[in-house]
């Protein structure tokens, strides 16, 4: 017994120490920041202990194009000489709120946070406020309610993107006689799916589409609960032309649907830009989407966090708009990631 | 003659200090300890200036509360040979209840009180049903709460329509958010419970009985045991402590949301299991599942101020749960030859 408890107590040591090791911030810096002067700035209270450290928490990394934009803004952190710890919130608030309050005790120079839900943020945002660490939200706008306080938060424009989607639509099926739309949407209580939703309609008023939506379904912004809900649509409409959906992944999940179905004459319409989706329309397979510029979105908070953290950013804008792209196959084949 | 006396003596008393020392360390509650305090040390080695902090240490407390009370409950449970996997939805399903009450303009129901005996009654209620399918039907455990983990994740999925709840009050928030002195609330609700729990399993009939039920369910019943009316009270304690874990969720982030208490069985079985508490039954104590969710929470903390890659953080953690879970499973064995 006594062997078998040492093992343990060894391997639990071992493994700390070892990823202590492996880890990025070294503890030597951590040291050294309570060491150096403050300066009289409260912004610059964090950088003036000297860490040289953005922390970024994610709503979750399932999403491909999050991976995407996590590298991106890694690599941008790098270039302006910080270093990064990424976490993952898998979808919880109270998992988000955990993650800042480990990243305040890091010292971290500042955060850039991918909020869960709008509401649940808010005590999450007051907790940075009350350390004097500035945070960034990209990629979801809040409403901060006065409570709390932004650096800047940066977003794309939904809904100009899914007028354009819309408006697009309209060109697509301009020939078709009687044209059936289904449109798949996204969780629930998301602006995400609020904008896109509202943004295709507003591009299809007035046309002879606006009546052609025939169902709406909800695919949670998952494959694979696209995939299921597609199938149901499937059996119930003998003809769809267009399906909309209001993210990629829902759009592959959809396409996987069609392609079992033998639906060879319904087009496909996404969001987002994923190199998945972006691939399929190079091959015809999914006829469009509307790219977000993930890597601006990342990079552009990475770019106010650190001048936040040096503070630099009095002037920062309290939203910023990022806009998208209509991807096609005239322009899907060799498509630079923005 | 003599110095041949005195050290027969001095073996005895050798022998005797060794097997105290053996018996220390053969206890499952201080080998739980022991890997907490290295646990601990090995952390307040490598970043004594994050790690160590009051303010670091307070939030700790803080995170591990909501899990550690969900562990009362899921303790219970388990110690009869049970398990149940709908706590998550169950804090969901009665937060967003109490939630949605508070922030009603109904003056009777949007009262702080009202709202949270509602909340944590709907959420005993459930427990009962589940108390019920599993004592008098005789399901599965594992199906029963299943079912239940579905429908009510469903169930707040409809009641709220899919949107969160916030804004719920400055008299909730004291569950989640506020102080007594330099200490949170909300560990000292946890503090308050794991007392009441020990005292239950420790030095009542009620406890006795669930460690009888654990040991063999067919001979506590015909030992005159009333196994049904303990199984049904062990599943309403375990969605009690669901209920009130879920109001202390909400009220650290200010709203309900409808998928909140995800994953949070997962979190509460290794917690246990940790601790020492037995999968099978009638084994472990609930002191060793307080330091089961102490170790988690502390281990969570410790590999983002250890900076570990995201990526790897589930795998760390994972290892760890088989480590201590096997160090375990081994020291049963050789207790048993």
């Amino acid at each position: 017994m006594k062997k078998s408890f040492a093992a343990v107590l060894s391997g639990v040591l071992a493994t700390l120490l070892v990823a202590g090791g492996c880890s990025s911030s070294s503890p030597a810096a951590n040291n050294t920041a309570a060491n150096s002067e403050a300066a009289p700035a409260s912004s610059a209270a964090a950088a003036a202990s000297g860490s040289k450290e953005i922390g970024i928490v994610f709503t979750d990394l399932n999403n491909p194009v999050f991976v995407e934009m996590k590298e991106a803004m890694e690599a941008k952190a790098k270039e302006l000489g910080y270093t990064t710890t990424v976490l993952n919130s898998s979808d919880s608030s109270d998992t988000e709120l955990q993650n800042v309050q480990n990243l305040i005790s890091k010292k971290v120079a500042a955060i850039c946070l991918l909020p869960n839900d709008a509401d649940s943020a808010v005590n999450t945002v007051k907790a940075a406020n009350n350390a004097n660490i500035p945070i960034v939200g990209f990629n979801r706008v809040i409403d901060t309610k006065g409570e709390c306080k932004f650096v800047t938060q940066d977003v794309t424009d939904n809904v100009s993107g899914a007028v354009e989607a819309g408006k697009y639509a309209v060109q697509l099926l301009k020939d078709v006689k009687d044209p059936k739309i289904v449109i798949l949407r996204g969780t629930s209580g998301v602006d995400a799916d609020k904008q896109r939703y509202d943004g295709f309609v507003q591009g299809i008023k007035g046309t002879p589409l606006e009546k052609a939506v025939i169902a709406q379904v909800n695919g949670k912004f998952d494959t694979q609960e696209g995939f299921t809900v597609m199938q149901n649509v499937i059996q119930a409409q003998p003809r769809i032309d267009l399906v909309y959906a209001e993210n990629d992944t829902m759009a592959l999940g959809a396409l996987q649907a069609l392609e079992a179905a033998n639906r060879k004459d319904t087009k496909i319409i996404g969001y987002d830009g994923s190199k998945e989706c972006v691939q399929k329309i190079a091959e015809g397979k999914i006829t469009a989407t509307i790219a977000q510029k993930f890597k601006a979105l990342g990079t552009t908070a990475v770019d106010w966090a650190v001048k936040a953290a040096e503070g630099k950013a009095d002037n920062a804008p309290p939203t910023i708009s990022i806009g998208t792209e209509l991807v096609t196959k005239d322009n899907a084949q060799g498509y630079v990631f923005k | 003659m003599e110095n041949s006396f005195n050290a027969e003596a001095e073996k005895g008393r050798n022998v005797k200090v060794q097997s105290v020392l053996k018996k220390f360390i053969n206890n499952d509650l201080s080998r739980t300890l022991i890997i907490f305090l290295v646990l601990c040390i090995a952390l307040g080695i490598a970043r004594p200036a994050t790690f160590l902090t009051t303010s670091n240490l307070i939030n700790v407390l803080s995170q591990i509360s909501v899990n550690g009370i969900m562990v009362i409950g899921m303790t219970f449970i388990l110690l009869t040979g049970g398990i149940d996997i709908s706590v998550g939805s169950v804090a969901a399903f009665t937060s967003m209840i109490t939630a949605m009450l508070l922030v009603s303009k109904n003056p009777f129901g949007s009262n702080i009180v009202v709202a949270l005996i509602v909340g944590i009654g709907v959420g005993v209620l459930i427990g009962a049903l589940s108390g019920f399918f599993v004592s008098k039907i005789e399901l599965q455990p594992f199906i029963v709460t299943l079912a239940m983990m579905t429908i009510f994740r469903g169930m707040t999925m409809v009641i709220s329509q899919g949107n969160p709840v916030s804004q719920l009050g400055d008299a909730f928030s004291y569950i989640g958010v506020k102080y007594l002195g330099p200490i949170p609330i909300n560990v000292v609700i946890m503090i308050a419970f794991y007392a009441l729990a020990y005292y239950i399993l420790e030095h009542t009939c009620f406890g006795r009985y669930v460690y009888a039920i654990g040991g063999n369910k067919e001979a506590a019943r015909l030992s005159g045991i009333n196994t049904t009316k303990i199984i049904f009270g062990i599943y309403m304690i375990c969605a009690a402590t669901a209920s009130i874990a879920g109001m202390i969720l909400a009220s650290r982030v200010n709203s309900a949301t409808p998928t909140a208490g995800n994953g949070t069985e997962m979190d509460a079985i290794a917690a246990a299991v940790i601790g020492g508490v037995s999968l099978t039954g009638g084994k472990g104590k609930i002191l060793g599942a307080l330091i089961g969710a102490f170790i988690i929470g502390v281990l969570n903390n410790g590999l983002v101020l250890l900076g570990i890659d995201v990526y790897w953080t589930q795998v760390v953690k994972g290892v760890i749960i088989l480590l201590a879970v096997v160090a375990d499973m081994l020291s049963k064995r050789k207790a048993a030859k």
